[in-house]
This record gives C-alpha cells, sequence and structure tokens, in this order.
C-alpha cells in the first residue's frame, strides 16, 4: 500500500511534466500525498524502531532501569501524538465550520488535514505495539 | 527561564533516549501549552511545516539515490575506477572517496551514500588486507561527501528555511564537495603508505576503455541531474524526479538488473527514511516556531552578539556550537533549531547566505561522523558489523581532516560563491 502511494506520487510528476497547464493542481495532490506519506511511513517506522535517537546513554544503563526508560519514552511520544490527534480534530472541526476549500482543486481542505488524526492514531499503535514487544524481550 | 525550559526539556528528553522527533515535538508542545501560545496552533503549524513543494524534493532524491545504488551502477563505476588508480597506496580507499564524490552528485543523503558504498566496498577491501574499522571509517566520510556535494537534502532544509535559492546553494557545494574529498584522501594515503595497503594494478588501455563504457550511465548520471537543473526550467523537485526516472532508466532497461520486487522493496524503503526525515521536518519545524514566539532565539542571538563584535569569533564560537550540535542531534534538526537564532547575525554581519550555508553543511557533514548521534557511523556499522567504539577511534584522523577543509572554506568565501555567481543564481 505504501509503495503504491509513491507511485501515485511519480506519476502525478509525470503527468505535469506532459501536460503543462495542469500544473498547480497535480503540485495540490503531491504535498497532500506528502502528509499521508509522512504520517504513514512514520507509523512504520516506529514499529520497525527506525527513528532517529540517543539510546547511547540509556543503553549504559543496566535492564531493569533499561525498562523504565523504554515505558517513559513511550509515553512522552504517545502524549505528542495524542495531542496531535486532538488538535488535528479540532483543526477538521474548523475547517469544516468556515467550509475552507483548497486552492486549486476546491475541495474541503479537510481531506487532506485528515491524515494527521488517523496517522496519528496509527503511529499511537505502532509506539505501544514497539514498546511491548520490547518489553517482551527483555524479560526474556 | 523559556530559553532554559526550551532547551532543557529537550535535551532531558533527547538523553532518556526518546526519538528526536517526538522529543522536539514533547517540548514544543508542553511549553506552547505552559506559556499559553496557542495550543490549537499545533497541529496546522505541524501541517504546514511538511506541506511545502520544496520538501517533495527528499523523497525523490532519496529513491534515486536507492535505484542508483542498487542499479549496477556503482560496481561498475568501483571497477574502472580501481583500473585507473592502479597499485598506489591506498587504491581501493581512493576509490571509495572518488566513487563516493560521484554518487553524491547523484544522491543527497550521507547515510544513503554510505549504505551504497559500503554495501560493495567493505567486502572488497576487507579481501585486500585493509582493516576494517578504516575501512568503515573512511567510507562513512566519503558519504558525508553527499550534502555537501549537490543534490543535498540538507542545502534543500537550509534553502526553505532561510529562503535562499536552492539552485544557488547547489552550486556553490560543488567545490567545497570536491576540495573535502580531496582532503580525505590524505589520511587515507598516509595510513594506507604505513600500513601497506596497495592498490591492484592498472588496467590496460583496452580493458579501461570497456570498463569505461560499462560504467558510462553512472559517470553521466550527475551531469544529467544537475545539467538538467543549471541548464533548463528544472526546479530541484524536478530534477530529483529527474534523477529517480534516469536510475530507473539505466537499471531496467540498460544493465537489466532492476526488477519490478525489486522496485518494491525500493519505493518501501525510501518511503520510510522519507518519513523519518519528515517527521523531524514537522517537529523542528513546531520548535523553531515555539521558540520564537517565545522570543527565545532572538534572546539567544543577542546573548551571542554581546560576547563579541569581531565576526571572525562570532564565526568561530557559531561552528564550535555547530560541532557539538552535531554529535548530539541530526543535521535537519539543527538547521530549524539554529537557524533562527543565527539568521540575525547573519543579518548584523552581513555575511552571504549561500556562504554560510555551505560553512553550515560542511560542519553538519562532520557531525554526521562525531558520535553519539553519528548517522553514516551507525550505517556502516550495521554492514560491517562492527561496535560503534571502533569505527569512532578510525575515523578521528578522518574528521580532523574534515575539520581543515571547513577552514578554508570559511576562510576563502570565493570557493562558495564562484559558481553560483558564474551561473548568475545568486
Amino acid at each position: 500500500m505504501l509503495a503504491v502511494m509513491a507511485v501515485f506520487a511519480f506519476l502525478n510528476v509525470l503527468t505535469r511534466y506532459f501536460i503543462q497547464y495542469s500544473f498547480a493542481f497535480t503540485e495540490e495532490i503531491e504535498v497532500a500525498l506528502l502528509v499521508w506519506l509522512t504520517m504513514l511511513g512514520a507509523s512504520a517506522g516506529f514499529r520497525r524502531g527506525m527513528h532517529l535517537g540517543f539510546t547511547f546513554l540509556a543503553e549504559k544503563f543496566p535492564a531493569s532501569a533499561r525498562k523504565i526508560f523504554i515505558v517513559l519514552s513511550a509515553l512522552l511520544s504517545i502524549i505528542v501524538f495524542v495531542l496531535l490527534l486532538l488538535f488535528g480534530i479540532g483543526q477538521i472541526g474548523q475547517e469544516l465550520q468556515l467550509q475552507i476549500t483548497t486552492e486549486a482543486l476546491g475541495i474541503p481542505q479537510w481531506i487532506y488535514t485528515l491524515a494527521l488524526p488517523i496517522g496519528s492514531v496509527l503511529i499511537i499503535f505502532r509506539i505501544m505495539e514497539a514498546t511491548f514487544r520490547a518489553l517482551r524481550r527483555k524479560a526474556d | 527561564m523559556e530559553a532554559f525550559l526550551l532547551f532543557g526539556l529537550f535535551l532531558i528528553t533527547i538523553f532518556l533516549g526518546i526519538p528526536v522527533a517526538t522529543a522536539l515535538g514533547f517540548t514544543s508542545c508542553l511549553l506552547i501549552w505552559n506559556y499559553n501560545i496557542g495550543v490549537q496552533g499545533i497541529s496546522p503549524t505541524f501541517y504546514a511545516g511538511v506541506a511545502k513543494f520544496q520538501l517533495l524534493a527528499i523523497p525523490f532524491f532519496i529513491l534515486a539515490g536507492l535505484i542508483m545504488d542498487r542499479c549496477g551502477i556503482s560496481r561498475r563505476l568501483v571497477h574502472l575506477i580501481s583500473l585507473v588508480v592502479g597499485p598506489i597506496p591506498g587504491g581501493l580507499a581512493l576509490v571509495t572517496i572518488i566513487v563516493g564524490l560521484i554518487f553524491a552528485g547523484i544522491s543527497g543523503s550521507g547515510p544513503a551514500d554510505t549504505a551504497a558504498l559500503g554495501t560493495i566496498l567493505i567486502a572488497a577491501m576487507a579481501a585486500r588486507g585493509y582493516a576494517i574499522p578504516f575501512t568503515s571509517a573512511l567510507i562513512a566520510s566519503s558519504g558525508a561527501l553527499a550534502i555537501i556535494v549537490p543534490p543535498s537534502i540538507a542545502f534543500i532544509i537550509y534553502g526553505i528555511i532561510t529562503g535562499t535559492s536552492i539552485p544557488a546553494l547547489f552550486a556553490a557545494g560543488v567545490i567545497p564537495g570536491i576540495i573535502t574529498g580531496l582532503f580525505l584522501m590524505i589520511p587515507s594515503f598516509i595510513i594506507s603508505w604505513k600500513k601497506g595497503w596497495k592498490g591492484e594494478r592498472w588496467g590496460t588501455p583496452g580493458e579501461i576503455w570497456k570498463a569505461f563504457k560499462e560504467a558510462f550511465w553512472g559517470l553521466i548520471a550527475p551531469f544529467v541531474i544537475l545539467g538538467g537543473m543549471y541548464g533548463g526550467i528544472f526546479t530541484p523537485t524536478e530534477a530529483a524526479v529527474v534523477a529517480v526516472f534516469y536510475g530507473l532508466f539505466v537499471g531496467m532497461v540498460i544493465y537489466r538488473e532492476l526488477n519490478f520486487s525489486a522496485l518494491y522493496e525500493l519505493l518501501r524503503d525510501a518511503m520510510l527514511s522519507s518519513a523519518v526525515i519528515m517527521i523531524i521536518v514537522a517537529f523542528a519545524g513546531l520548535f523553531a516556531w515555539t521558540g520564537s514566539t517565545l522570543g527565545v532565539m532572538d534572546k539567544f542571538s543577542g546573548y551571542l552578539l554581546s560576547l563579541s563584535t569581531n565576526p571572525w569569533i562570532i564565526m568561530i564560537l557559531i561552528n564550535i556550537m555547530l560541532f557539538i550540535a552535531g554529535m548530539l542531534m541530526d543535521a535537519i534538526s539543527i538547521y530549524y533549531i539554529f537557524l533562527p537564532i543565527l539568521i540575525p547575525l547573519m543579518k548584523t554581519f552581513n555575511w552571504d547566505p549561500i556562504w554560510f550555508g555551505v560553512v553550515m553543511t560542511v560542519n553538519l557533514a562532520i557531525g554526521q561522523l562525531t558520535p553519539p548521534v553519528a548517522v553514516n557511523l551507525y550505517v556502516v556499522c550495521n554492514i560491517a558489523k562492527i561496535s560503534l567504539e571502533e569505527v569512532s577511534r578510525a575515523v578521528i584522523p578522518f574528521i580532523l581532516i574534515m575539520l581543515v577543509a571547513l577552514a578554508i572554506i570559511i576562510a576563502f568565501p570565493a570557493l562558495s560563491t564562484y559558481l553560483p555567481a558564474l551561473f548568475k543564481l545568486s
């Protein structure tokens, strides 16, 4: 599914090359896709533990203390994305109320903004999944 | 107090081992809430930080780099250059740096370049008797050239934040990138000469011609990508798309080493790596917005200015600060956090933003090699299966020589500004 999205983005650029006049509209879709790509890719990144961090110090602690670090780290990360989820919904609410539409396509802006709350929910689940897995591995 | 909270809280969360992106996000959210500067702003600022047309170049350049790595160009380039370099001491080490420079002209990400070089060269060099920590350190350093030589993700971010022309920055990076590469050859040559690590033999003209024809498509790739950007109407984003399709064409039609299942993997990897960068971009943007709104960034600039009125002393201070930051953070976070502090200084001293961008980027390229947070070293450790401690010791001579290159780039601004002026980009 991730790849399909990336391919879609490429097709958009390709069409822009050959059909010059559709510039503004493909640009809008590409940018919106970039937001989706960021959120979905970030959630997959959390599952694989790909996000860059300074784990050097935490790794110097004994296993029991490290567990606390893992839980604390997950908790703080989850707080961030819960906030993003809540305020993302707030933003959508406002966009619905004011009926904001996008510049090029004229479709409701909230369709693009939806990437933030949906992405946040996925990320929260992925963080929990990765954390439980890390804890279980430490317990073994 | 705000400054103390903002940077203190960020450092504490970083030291806890939280991913940089969420540490930036958490600190920003907490301060926005505490100082009541508009929690509703969190979501729109996050969205606006990601939804930028110029940022689209990042996933495309990452994908282009991955494709070039896998389409068969790299092996052919290494073969050609080993035949040309011949039996001089450190033969393969010099090959690594030259191929690193060519790759840097295709991809714009240090870790991606390091991975591309590492997968082919570590085994080859180990077979010739080169010590693995030395090889790994050299590959990580050559990979760091990727963000100095255009195209470069680092320059894209710098250009977006400071409003500097990205094509001009790309042109500015060419000469400093090559200089840094040449400097890397010095310790490679000396260490190899002392240890008795030699190259193979010179190729016969016939062999070289054959290898040249084979590697031709890889050799011209940087010119296709950059030439397109300077010759015509390409934006950096479009150049990145051209790079992707060029790589696909070479890999699938000419060398026939890429198939669709490999392409699927490449797309997935590119998406993951891009998202890891983009989520940092988003939260770092939020962090910078928080700092600026609270007036922390201005206060910091004022403080730095109060230390000295001599531009050179400030320049040295800035570089020491960036070097230390490079040990703790990735380049993109550093641009977002430090540029709001540094832009007022640039204005005060009338520094050329293009030259300053090159200086900062070379410094942050070194930051990709300075542990504990050293993205290129992580990548190379994974490939070579050695510890961060081993490679950290081996990388010291390369870091020192890059600092010399940095000093030269600071001292002679013309090295950075000549090409953009020549192309009338600035």
